[in-house]
C-alpha cells in the first residue's frame, strides 16, 4: 500500500520565528499516531500543514504520492475534502442538524447516493455505539457521544487519513477512555490512518506510535509494539522525563 | 475616559452595526420631514382648492407615519440593543453603573441624532419637492413647487428625535437592568427544539386558506354574501389571517418534515438549508404572516387608489354628463345667462331646450332606480326624439327606440342596469291628471341630467328622469305640469368653474330650481383622488421600509447567529459556490410563500370586487398587474439583497 504521508525537511515559519526545522516523517497506512509535545511546540502547526489548511514554508509534503506543491489551492480543498477527515477538541457538529444528519454531512455535499450513504453509514454507527442517537440532535446527547458522531462523521468518507486535534481535551476521563477504546477498534476494523495531536499522556498511550516535538523538531519517537497499554504508558511518562520540560 | 470619549471610541470600533442603525434613523427623519414639510409648504397651500380636506388627510396621515416612525426605530433599536448585550455586560462587570451605561447610550442617540437630523433634512427637503411637483402634476395643476425649509417642519422633525432619544434610553435603561452577569459567560445555545407540527393542522390552514379564497372569488352577489354578509366576512378574515399564520408555522414545517423524510434527503445540500429552518419556524411565523399580510393590504391600497384615480375622471362625467344645465325660470334670465357664457373663455359647442312632464309616481319607484332616496321628489318624463338628440350630440351610443306606453328608466350609477324580456317588463303606473300605466323595457346606467351640483356642496340629488316614446309624450303632453331645460355643451368644460360659479348665482335666486354643471364636481373630485393617490402612495412607500426593515434586521440577526455554523462548514472544506447555493435556497423558502399569498389574495379582491364592477375599463387589470409587478420587482430586490447580506455576514470570522 502507498506510504500516507511523507515529509522530507518540512520547515514553517511565521515571519522570522521558525515554528517547524526540518521534520522528516514518514506516515503508512493503518497507523495510529500520536504526536505529543509541550505547548510551543509546534504540533498544531505540524497538524495544520500536513492537513493543507495552513501553508509550508520549506521543504516538501506528499500526500498519497502526491505533492502539496504542485496542487492549486482549489484541488487542494477538494483533496482535503475528499482524503482527509478531521476530529476537533470542541467537536464542531452543526447544531441544526440530528446526528444522522450530521455523520452524513461530508457524503451530501459530495452528491453520493442515498443507498450507498446507508450502507456506509451502518457500520460505523455499530463501532461507534451510537445507533440509538441518530434523530436527536447535538445539544440533546453528552460530550463524549458527540465527539463520537464527530469521528463517525470524520471516518464516513473513507479518508486515507484522520487529523485529530486533542479529541480528548473537552471530555471526562471516563468519555475519554471510551472514546479513545473505539478509536482504536475503528482502527482496526477499518483500517483508518488516524494521527492525534494531543498532551495527554494517557491518550497518547493508546497509539501504537508517540512522537514527541519539541521546539518545532522531532526529539524522540517511541512504538507500543507487543507492550500492554499500560506498560506503554508508563514508557510515555518515561520519554517524557527524559526528553525534559513539562509537557503542556 | 470620560463617557462621551467612550461614546466616541464605540461608534469608531463598531461602525457597522452603527451604521445601520444610523440608515435607520435617518430613513425615518427623511420620511417624517418630507412629509411635514408638504404639508407646511405654502406653494402647496396656494395651489389647492380644497384646503380642509388636505389638512385633514394630512393630519391623519402624519399620525401614521409618527406611530411608523417610533415602530420603526424601536424595532432597529432592539435589534441594535441585542447585538451590544454583551458589551454592556462588560461595562457593568468593570465597574460601570447602569445610570451611566443609559446616559451613554442617551448620548450616542443624541450624537446620532444630530446627524441624521442635518442629513435627512437636506434629503427630504429635496424630496418633499419632488412629491409637492407630483402631487400637482396628478392634480393637473401647473404651480411651480419651490425648495424650502420650513421652520414648523424642521421642529417637528426634531422633536421627534428628542423624544426618540428619551424613549431608546427609557428602553435601554430595562435592558441594562436584566442584563445577568452570568450570560457573559455563558456561550450562546441553541436550546429550541424544531416546532411540532402535525399534518392535521397543516390541512387545516390549507382548508382555511381555501375557504377565504372560495369565498372571495364566489363574487359579491353570491347567496354568501348576499345573504350571510357579516358571517362571510368573519369567516373570510379568519381565513386569511388564521391560516396564513397556521400556513407558517404548521405548514411550513409539516413540508420541511415531509422533505426530511424523502428518499433523496441526504443527497446534495437539501440537509443544508433545511435544517436551520427548522429552528426558525417559530421565530418566522409572525413575521411571515405580518410580511403577508402587510403585502396585501399595500397591494390593494395602490390598486385601489389608482382605479378610483383612474375611473374618477370617467366617473364625473357619467355622474353629470352635462357641463351646464339648468331649469329654465324666464326667457330674461335665460338670455341673461346666455350672453354670460358667450362673453366667457367658453365656446358652446351646443345648447339645447328640452322639456320634461312633471308627473306622480303611483307605484313604488324602487322598481325604476336603486336607492331612491337620493332622487329628487315626483317623475320627469323626456321624450325619446329630446334624448336622442342630447345623446347624439354627446356621441354616446346609448340610443333608445321606444313604441306605445314604452318607457326607460335612467338610473344612472345603477349596479343593476337590466334590459327586460318581453312578457317580464314590470309596469310603473303614473298620475298625470289621471292614471297612466308604463311600461317598463329597461332600467339604463346612463343620465339625461345629472346629479344637481352646487359649487360649494358638489353634488346634491339626482332627477328622477323616465324616456317615453314620442307617442306617448305626445298623449300626456297637455294634462301635467311642465319643466323647460337649457343644456349648454362647452369647450374646455374641465376648468370652467368659474362660468359656473357665476351662472349658479343667477339660478340660485329661483327656489328649487334644478342646476347641473360638470366642472364644480370635476376639480374637487380630481383634487381629492389625487390626495387619496399621493397619500396611499406615501403610505405604501412608508409601508414598504417597514417591510424591507423587518426583512433586513430578521436577516441580519439569523446570519449573525449561524456564523459559527457556517465557520464549521468551511473547516469542512465547503466551498462558497456551495454556501451561496444554500443560503439561496433557505431565503427562498422563507420570502416566496409570503409574497405569493400576499399577492393572491390582494389579485382576488381586487378581481372579484373592484374590477368586476367597473367593467368599462379595458385598461385597469393592466394597471393591476402592473401595480403587482412592481411590488413584486421590489421584492424581488429584497430577496437578492438579503441573500447577499447573509452571505456577506456569514463570511465574516465569528
Amino acid at each position: 500500500m502507498e506510504t500516507v504521508i511523507q515529509t522530507k525537511n518540512l520547515s514553517k515559519s511565521y515571519g522570522a520565528t521558525p515554528v517547524l526545522k526540518n521534520i522528516d516523517l514518514t506516515i503508512q497506512p493503518g497507523e495510529l499516531t500520536a504526536i505529543m509535545g509541550p505547548s510551543g511546540s509546534g504540533k498544531s502547526t505540524l497538524m495544520n500543514v500536513l492537513s493543507t489548511i495552513d501553508q509550508l514554508s520549506g521543504g516538501e509534503v506528499w500526500i498519497e504520492g502526491k505533492s502539496l506543491l504542485d496542487m492549486k489551492k482549489k484541488s487542494l480543498r477538494q483533496f482535503r475534502q475528499e482524503r482527509m477527515g478531521f476530529i476537533f477538541q470542541d467537536y464542531n457538529l452543526l447544531d441544526t442538524l440530528t446526528v444522522k444528519e450530521n455523520i452524513l454531512l461530508p457524503l451530501s455535499l459530495r452528491q453520493f447516493k442515498a443507498p450507498e450513504m446507508e450502507a456506509r453509514l451502518m457500520p460505523i454507527i455499530q463501532a461507534l455505539h451510537i445507533e440509538g442517537l441518530l434523530a436527536k440532535y447535538p445539544n440533546e446527547i453528552s460530550g463524549g457521544q458527540k465527539q463520537r458522531v464527530a469521528s463517525a462523521r470524520a471516518i464516513i468518507t473513507k479518508p486515507a487519513i484522520v487529523f485529530a486535534d486533542e479529541p480528548t481535551g473537552a471530555l471526562d476521563s471516563r468519555s475519554a477512555t471510551q472514546l479513545l477504546e473505539q478509536l482504536v477498534s475503528l482502527n482496526s476494523t477499518f483500517n483508518t490512518t488516524i494521527m492525534m495531536v494531543t498532551h495527554d499522556s494517557y491518550a497518547a498511550s493508546y497509539c501504537k506510535r508517540v512522537i514527541f516535538l519539541r521546539d518545532g523538531a522531532i526529539v524522540s519517537e517511541i512504538y507500543a509494539g507487543e507492550q500492554s497499554q499500560k506498560a506503554f504508558y508508563e514508557r510515555i511518562l518515561e520519554t517524557q522525563s527524559l526528553i525534559g520540560g513539562k509537557l503542556r | 475616559m470620560s463617557l462621551f470619549d467612550l461614546t466616541i471610541r464605540n461608534v469608531k470600533r463598531n461602525f457597522r452595526l452603527y451604521s445601520i442603525y444610523l440608515m435607520s434613523m435617518i430613513i425615518g427623519v427623511i420620511i417624517q420631514y418630507t412629509f411635514s414639510s408638504l404639508m407646511y409648504n405654502e406653494d402647496i397651500i396656494d395651489a389647492l382648492q380644497n384646503r380642509e380636506l388636505f389638512q385633514t388627510g394630512v393630519a391623519i396621515a402624519s399620525v401614521v407615519i409618527f406611530l411608523f416612525i417610533i415602530f420603526f426605530i424601536l424595532y432597529a433599536n432592539s435589534f441594535f440593543m441585542r447585538q451590544r448585550k454583551k458589551e454592556f455586560g462588560m461595562y457593568l462587570l468593570y465597574g460601570l453603573n447602569e445610570r451611566q451605561l443609559v446616559r451613554m447610550v442617551f448620548y450616542e442617540t443624541l450624537v446620532m441624532g444630530v446627524i441624521s437630523l442635518v442629513v435627512g433634512i437636506l434629503l427630504g427637503g429635496l424630496l418633499s419637492k419632488l412629491f409637492g411637483m407630483l402631487l400637482m402634476n396628478l392634480m393637473q395643476y401647473d404651480q411651480v413647487i419651490s425648495l424650502s425649509f420650513p421652520i414648523g417642519a424642521m421642529a417637528t422633525a426634531a422633536g421627534v428625535i428628542l423624544l426618540i432619544a428619551l424613549i431608546v434610553s427609557a428602553q435601554s435603561y430595562i435592558l441594562v437592568n436584566r442584563v445577568q452577569l452570568t450570560e457573559l459567560f455563558h456561550a450562546k445555545q441553541k436550546a429550541e427544539k424544531p416546532v411540532r407540527v402535525s399534518p392535521v393542522m397543516a390541512i387545516l390552514a390549507v382548508l382555511l386558506i381555501g375557504l377565504a379564497f372560495f369565498l372571495i372569488c364566489s363574487g359579491q352577489y353570491s347567496a354568501v354574501w348576499q345573504d350571510y354578509g357579516t358571517y362571510s366576512l368573519i369567516a373570510t378574515a379568519i381565513g386569511i389571517v388564521g391560516g396564513t399564520y397556521l400556513f407558517f408555522r404548521q405548514f411550513a414545517g409539516w413540508l420541511l418534515q415531509l422533505i426530511s423524510r424523502g428518499r433523496k434527503y441526504h443527497e446534495g445540500n437539501t440537509v443544508l438549508w433545511t435544517s436551520s429552518l427548522r429552528f426558525q419556524i417559530r421565530g418566522n411565523t409572525l413575521n411571515l404572516t405580518f410580511i403577508s399580510l402587510f403585502s396585501a393590504v399595500i397591494v390593494m391600497l395602490l390598486c385601489f387608489v389608482t382605479i378610483n384615480y383612474k375611473v374618477q375622471f370617467e366617473a364625473v362625467g357619467r355622474n353629470i354628463p352635462n357641463h351646464i344645465a339648468y331649469e329654465s325660470p324666464d326667457a330674461a334670465t335665460n338670455q341673461q345667462i346666455d350672453e354670460m357664457i358667450r362673453s366667457s373663455d367658453h365656446e358652446i359647442r351646443y345648447h339645447l331646450k328640452p322639456q320634461a312632464l312633471v308627473v306622480e309616481p303611483v307605484t313604488d319607484r324602487d322598481v325604476a332606480f336603486d336607492n331612491p332616496e337620493y332622487y329628487v321628489p315626483g317623475l320627469w318624463l323626456i321624450s325619446e326624439k329630446d334624448y336622442n338628440e342630447l345623446i347624439g350630440l354627446r356621441g354616446d351610443k346609448q340610443k333608445i327606440e321606444l313604441k306605445g306606453m314604452e318607457a326607460v328608466a335612467l338610473s344612472q350609477g345603477s349596479d343593476f342596469p337590466k334590459h327586460y324580456a318581453a312578457g317580464e317588463t314590470p309596469s310603473f303606473i303614473i298620475k298625470a291628471d289621471e292614471e297612466k300605466t308604463l311600461t317598463l323595457v329597461e332600467k339604463k346606467d346612463y343620465a339625461y341630467l345629472g346629479w344637481a351640483t352646487d359649487p360649494v356642496m358638489s353634488m346634491d340629488k339626482k332627477p328622477p328622469v323616465f324616456v317615453i316614446s314620442d307617442e306617448a309624450y305626445g298623449q300626456l303632453s297637455g294634462h301635467t305640469e311642465k319643466k323647460s331645460f337649457e343644456i349648454y355643451g362647452l369647450t374646455d368644460a374641465k376648468n370652467a368653474e368659474e362660468l359656473s360659479k357665476q351662472v349658479f348665482a343667477v339660478i340660485s335666486q329661483t327656489n328649487g330650481a334644478y342646476y347641473s354643471a360638470f366642472a364644480d364636481v370635476y376639480s374637487k373630485q380630481i383634487e381629492s383622488s389625487s390626495l387619496l393617490l399621493f397619500a396611499a402612495g406615501f403610505l405604501a412607500l412608508i409601508a414598504t421600509f417597514a417591510l424591507a426593515s423587518v426583512i433586513y434586521f430578521k436577516q441580519l440577526r439569523e446570519a449573525t447567529d449561524e456564523r459559527l455554523q457556517y465557520a464549521i462548514l468551511r473547516k469542512m472544506g465547503v466551498e462558497n459556490r456551495q454556501f451561496r447555493s444554500v443560503i439561496r435556497k433557505q431565503l427562498l423558502f422563507v420570502f416566496l410563500p409570503p409574497i405569493i399569498l400576499g399577492l393572491m389574495y390582494s389579485w382576488t379582491i381586487i378581481k372579484y370586487y373592484i374590477l368586476d364592477s367597473v367593467t368599462d375599463f379595458p385598461e385597469l387589470p393592466g394597471i393591476v398587474w402592473s401595480i403587482m409587478g412592481i411590488f413584486f420587482f421590489i421584492y424581488l430586490v429584497f430577496y437578492m439583497s438579503s441573500a447577499n447580506l447573509y452571505y456577506r455576514i456569514i463570511n465574516q470570522n465569528p
